[in-house]
């Protein structure tokens, strides 16, 4: 896969040449009423990663504050966008028909931000996983599975977990 | 002045240690038995000792074998003309040079002392008693007389001080009183320990003992705090940083250390380290970023803990 992927402000890039296929919202945004907000990829090899992408390690300094207003001032509806953002995507993707029914889904909320450490992700996670769609395996109704698991990582933590999708800062 | 860099041979449980330390705020994290109590201890022992002073035995590193290990303790800092100096501390009296403090360095110790202050000092000097110098120096500072005249913002410190305790501290007939702001004078011990802390430093700070120069050990200035008193702690704790005070402070306090991540500025000059246990031998790790430190106990603490109350959630 030769195309780059940038994030929404042009400071990083995706390496994610490695994927069968990679989705974004972007591409049937004519589809996605205008409220709508999605994540920002969809990875899809032998399993189906959502990736939302946060970085306040950037020159622009207004992102900075607008990301630290949100978890200051507006926490749980930052909490819930986030998981809002899943399910939106998850519809979609089903809806053109993307998502193997047979492989796992994994969400993944990165942030790259140097004052929301670990046990601030995990304190997050346990926030907005409660949001999401969990234990529905108990019941039989529930016909195919919806997320395996949620996740927030750093920089780091996503490079060991993924190191073939690498994420590169552009130099201005 | 300023201490920069301190190394450590064969003491306690450091055989070969070297940390360099910010000119503002170190914060020291790590678990019990890595060495923070002792190594504020022995940077505090070699500034105020004078040369030629044996070092203690049970300070030096115990080994199987019987091969000598000679204990080493070296201090390089930098004094106000901003000449770098060194002090090293040797087994058998060979301290080779002292530490020329030009202003004070106080160590807070975990104990509060205040309370104990009544005959504590004679008792001391004339008996074996089971005391540490350090926490017989913190009562003797806190004994001295009040300057004549406070700078600015020192009265701005001991207002917000007096604020926290509800008064001003007193010392008379060999005993500490909080005087509240209705006069009523409330026996140091009485207080609440978390509080009696404050007014220590209320004290230190109207004794002109915290002021450009000074260097300020503190080990687990938590211990006892409400925490939500932690933050008004951190704000003193920063403003004495930006007016020349080096401190250099042991913590197990998640909250403490991000409270001095969140309330710096480019103003402030903090450095985090951790001290932790690698291959058979104590290693530090530092970092301006706490959420940056490898071996970040604290963080690890609770990293676990809500991994557990995750997993409870999902099965709920």
């Amino acid at each position: 896969m030769d195309k780059k992927f940038l994030d929404e402000n042009g400071n990083f890039q995706f390496h994610f040449g490695k994927a069968e296929k990679v989705f974004q919202f972007d591409e049937i945004s004519h589809c996605i009423p205008a409220m709508q907000q999605n994540v920002d990829f969809v990875i899809i090899s032998n399993k189906v990663i959502f990736l939302e992408f946060k970085s306040t390690e950037v020159s622009n300094i207004n992102n900075k504050e607008a990301f630290e207003k949100k978890i200051k001032q507006e926490r749980q509806k930052f909490f819930e966008t986030i998981a809002k953002k899943f399910v939106s995507s998850l519809f979609w993707l089903w809806a053109t028909d993307e998502c193997d029914r047979e492989k796992e889904i994994k969400y993944y909320f990165l942030i790259d931000s140097e004052l929301i450490d670990a046990k601030m992700r995990k304190k997050f996670r346990n926030k907005i996983a409660k949001q999401l769609p969990h234990g529905y395996e108990n019941y039989s109704i529930i016909k195919r599975p919806i997320l395996t698991r949620f996740f927030i990582c750093d920089m780091e933590e996503w490079k060991e977990y993924f190191p073939e999708y690498a994420i590169t800062r552009i130099e201005a | 002045m300023k201490i920069k860099k301190v190394s450590l041979n064969n003491i306690a449980v450091f055989e070969e240690f070297n940390i360099e330390l910010a000119k503002g705020i170190n914060v020291i994290i790590g678990s019990n038995g890595s060495g923070k109590t002792i190594f504020l201890k022995m940077l505090y022992h070699t500034c105020m000792e004078r040369e030629g002073k044996v070092l203690d035995k049970k300070y030096v590193r115990k080994y199987e074998s019987s091969n000598s290990h000679i204990p080493v303790f070296l201090v390089r800092y930098e004094d106000s003309r901003k000449r770098e100096e060194t002090c090293w501390k040797q087994e058998n009296g060979a301290k080779l040079m002292d530490v020329h403090l030009e202003n004070d360095m106080i160590y807070i110790p975990v104990m509060e002392m205040l309370s104990h202050s009544e005959g504590l000092v004679p008792l001391y000097l004339k008996y074996k008693l089971p005391f540490e110098k350090t926490q017989i120096d913190i009562v003797m500072n806190a004994q001295l007389p009040e300057t004549r005249e406070t700078t600015q913002l020192e009265k701005d410190l001991l207002k917000k001080l007096e604020d926290v305790i509800g008064g001003s501290v007193v010392y008379k007939e060999d005993k500490f009183y909080i005087q509240h702001n209705d006069g009523i004078e409330v026996e140091f011990e009485m207080e609440a320990e978390g509080l009696r802390k404050f007014a220590l430093l209320w004290k230190l700070i109207r004794n002109g003992l915290l002021k450009s120069g000074s260097v300020l050990l503190w080990d687990e200035p938590e211990a006892n705090i409400n925490p939500e008193l932690l933050p008004v702690l951190v704000d003193i704790l920063l403003e004495l940083e930006k007016n020349g005070v080096q401190i250099v402070l042991t913590t197990h306090s998640y909250n403490l250390a991000k409270y001095f991540e969140i309330k710096q500025t480019e103003e402030h000059d903090v450095m985090f380290h951790s001290f932790f246990r690698g291959k058979n031998k104590v290693e530090v790790f530092s970092h301006r970023v706490f959420g940056k430190i490898k071996v970040n106990k604290l963080i690890e603490a609770d990293e676990e803990l809500l991994d557990i109350v995750f997993e409870k959630g999902l099965e709920e």
